[in-house]
């Protein structure tokens, strides 16, 4: 995952298990390795895929529906072309030509910036009559994703890139999180390049949780409430490289332009009791910046906290609920 | 492109089928209900009888409170009958069996009695005919793909009791035909400190060699690049910032 992982309050075994599941979800789902399920569906053509795979596929369209398309998984081309095509340890410089050869690497991808036609979410049909005769297209040009659920086959074409990135991080630690606390691990944190889940018994010493400000400093130390809690963070600043021009892209692209985002925010935090969700939402709040983010997560997710960074280092918080994620009290340490 | 227009990139996405659904139980130790997949998975239940000559656990500082070792090794499987069998074990300095962190399920669930040359310096080491079922659930796994694949070990035996700090010797056996087999060894040391090696190759027998050479000129090495690391666990201290959220 081009990531640090820290693995806390575990008995190693589990610690083991936490990072066998991981290193198996990077061979799942790194863009960077050719023989990765990713790799090989980005590569084109009909594609089957692993299950699990296909878990979190499903799982991130279900993401690009509730959201109604501000988060999307088919962002592998944009992320492409603003220059994000190789491993970030080795991304230094993106130039128009490196991203022409990026862009060149994929079956199809358009050069000519057509509009795409759509809806302004993921549009999806089930059935078994699902991958035939559709009346509304495709039309040419556009992009198409067919996802066979029952054969485990993907099939990208028209340009479209899978990429789940940051999701599919958050989501495989919460998976491994809910997989020990069901068998009774009491406390514990996975933390995944500083997106995290923690929990712990009410009697166990909280887990402390600083808040990095992307400018320098700390913005709060949380201290997250026995339970679960899991910590999210989006940045615009840590991911970042400079284009030809010397202008600064990064890798949250908004889905509406196909563009990085260039919003207000520099950073977004979301404290929720899922890390698959806190990612997704995190994303969205720098997306939509500092004054319509927050009034986009407290009507889609009301419970959640947020603290965002606007582009002059001050901060905004939203309040959240009480319990039980975002009732972290800060820690002040 | 103009600058203002828009551009949708959400495609059209056409599904088929019934969508999968999986709790991350069966996802993380896979299902129905199996033991943990992992090389090293937690033992919940009292130690039971081991085929282990290690020792019980000495005084003083245990794996409990010294970390992982992490195994690392290429894979390029081998587009033919009777290779790819593949076991890594842990041995301790004297030699003594440990524990299996993984072994190919052909080999591991009895396919050694129809293919006697599937990996029998690990069988022999193990003493695997004798291994409990939940010995060889916990190490039997499908064949890898090809590519960089790691390996944990907790530091617990085959028992799951926490071993002492000490050097203690990796190995991977992997059939590159039939009797022709490499087996790489390393050492790695619990303790205090973290530390790396590099494992060494022989054949076995030294005529292999003249297999993998082949297979080396074909751009198909077996298994290469083999290492250890040993990563030593930290102490928690609750008056500090264990960790920083900083964006991804």
């Amino acid at each position: 995952m081009g990531t640090e992982v820290l693995v806390a309050g575990l008995a190693p075994g589990d610690a083991a298990t936490v990072l066998t599941w991981l290193r198996r979800v990077e061979r799942t789902f790194s863009r960077f390795l050719p023989e990765s399920d990713m790799g090989r569906v980005n590569a084109g053509g009909e594609t089957e895929v692993s299950e699990l795979f296909l878990v979190a596929l499903g799982e991130a369209m279900r993401w690009a529906e509730t959201t109604g398309g501000l988060f999307s998984p088919w962002l592998a081309t944009e992320l492409c072309r603003a220059g994000y095509a190789s491993d970030f340890a080795g991304l230094t410089r993106a130039t128009p030509a490196d991203a022409g050869r990026a862009d060149a690497g994929r079956a199809g991808v358009p050069q000519d910036g057509r509009v795409v036609a759509g809806g302004g979410g993921v549009r999806a049909r089930s059935g078994p009559d699902a991958g035939a005769g559709r009346a509304d297209g495709p039309r040419a040009g556009e992009g198409r994703v067919e996802v066979d659920f029952e054969r485990r086959t993907v099939r990208v074409r028209g340009g479209v890139g899978v990429d789940l990135g940051g999701f599919v991080k958050g989501w495989s630690v919460q998976q491994a999180a809910d997989a020990l606390r069901s068998r009774g691990v009491r406390r514990g944190l996975i933390d995944a390049g500083g997106d995290l889940v923690c929990w712990r018994a009410p009697l166990d010493p909280p887990w402390g949780i600083g808040v990095e400000h992307p400018l320098g400093g700390v913005v709060t130390t949380l201290e997250p409430p026995p339970g679960a809690t899991a910590v999210a963070t989006s940045s615009v600043v840590r991911r970042s490289w400079p284009d030809a021009a010397g202008n600064r892209l990064h890798h949250l692209i908004d889905p509406r332009t196909g563009r990085p985002a260039g919003s207000d925010c520099l950073q977004a935090t979301v404290i929720t009791g899922d890390l698959g969700a806190a990612e997704v939402y995190a994303k969205c709040l720098v997306i939509l910046g500092t004054r319509e983010g927050p009034r986009w997560l407290a009507t889609h997710a009301p419970t959640a906290r947020g603290i965002l960074v606007h582009r002059d280092g001050t901060i905004t918080t939203t309040p959240g609920s009480t319990a039980p994620s975002g009732g972290c009290v800060e820690a002040g340490r | 492109m103009p600058d203002k227009s828009i551009r949708l990139v959400v495609p059209i996405v056409v599904i088929s089928g019934v969508a999968l659904s999986a709790t991350a139980a069966e996802l993380l130790y896979g299902r129905p209900a199996p033991p943990p997949a992992a090389a090293a998975p937690a033992q919940t239940q009292p130690p039971q009888a081991s085929r282990s000559s290690q020792p019980s656990a000495r005084p003083g500082r245990t794996a409990e409170s010294l970390g992982l070792v992490r195994v690392d090794y290429r894979l390029t499987r081998l587009p033919q009958h009777a290779s790819n069998q593949l076991a890594v074990w842990i041995e301790d300095a004297g030699g003594r069996y440990v524990r299996t962190l993984f072994a190919t399920s052909y080999t591991a669930n009895g396919g050694y009695v129809r293919r006697p040359m599937s990996l029998p310096r690990w069988r022999e080491s193990a003493n695997w005919e004798s291994a409990t079922e939940a010995e060889i659930q916990s190490a039997s796994r499908p064949a890898q793909e090809s590519g960089r694949h790691s390996l944990y070990w907790d530091g617990t035996d085959a028992a799951g009791r926490p071993v002492p700090a000490g050097t203690y010797v990796y190995r991977i056996e992997g059939n590159l035909l039939w009797e022709n087999r490499v087996l790489f060894t390393g050492t790695i040391t619990l303790g205090a400190d973290g530390n790396s090696s590099r494992a060494r190759a022989e054949y076995l027998p030294e005529s292999a060699r003249s297999q993998e050479t082949m297979q080396e000129t074909m751009q198909e090495r077996m298994i290469e690049d083999v290492g250890a690391e040993f990563l030593p666990g930290e102490p928690l201290d609750p008056a500090l910032v264990t960790t920083f959220t900083r964006g991804s």
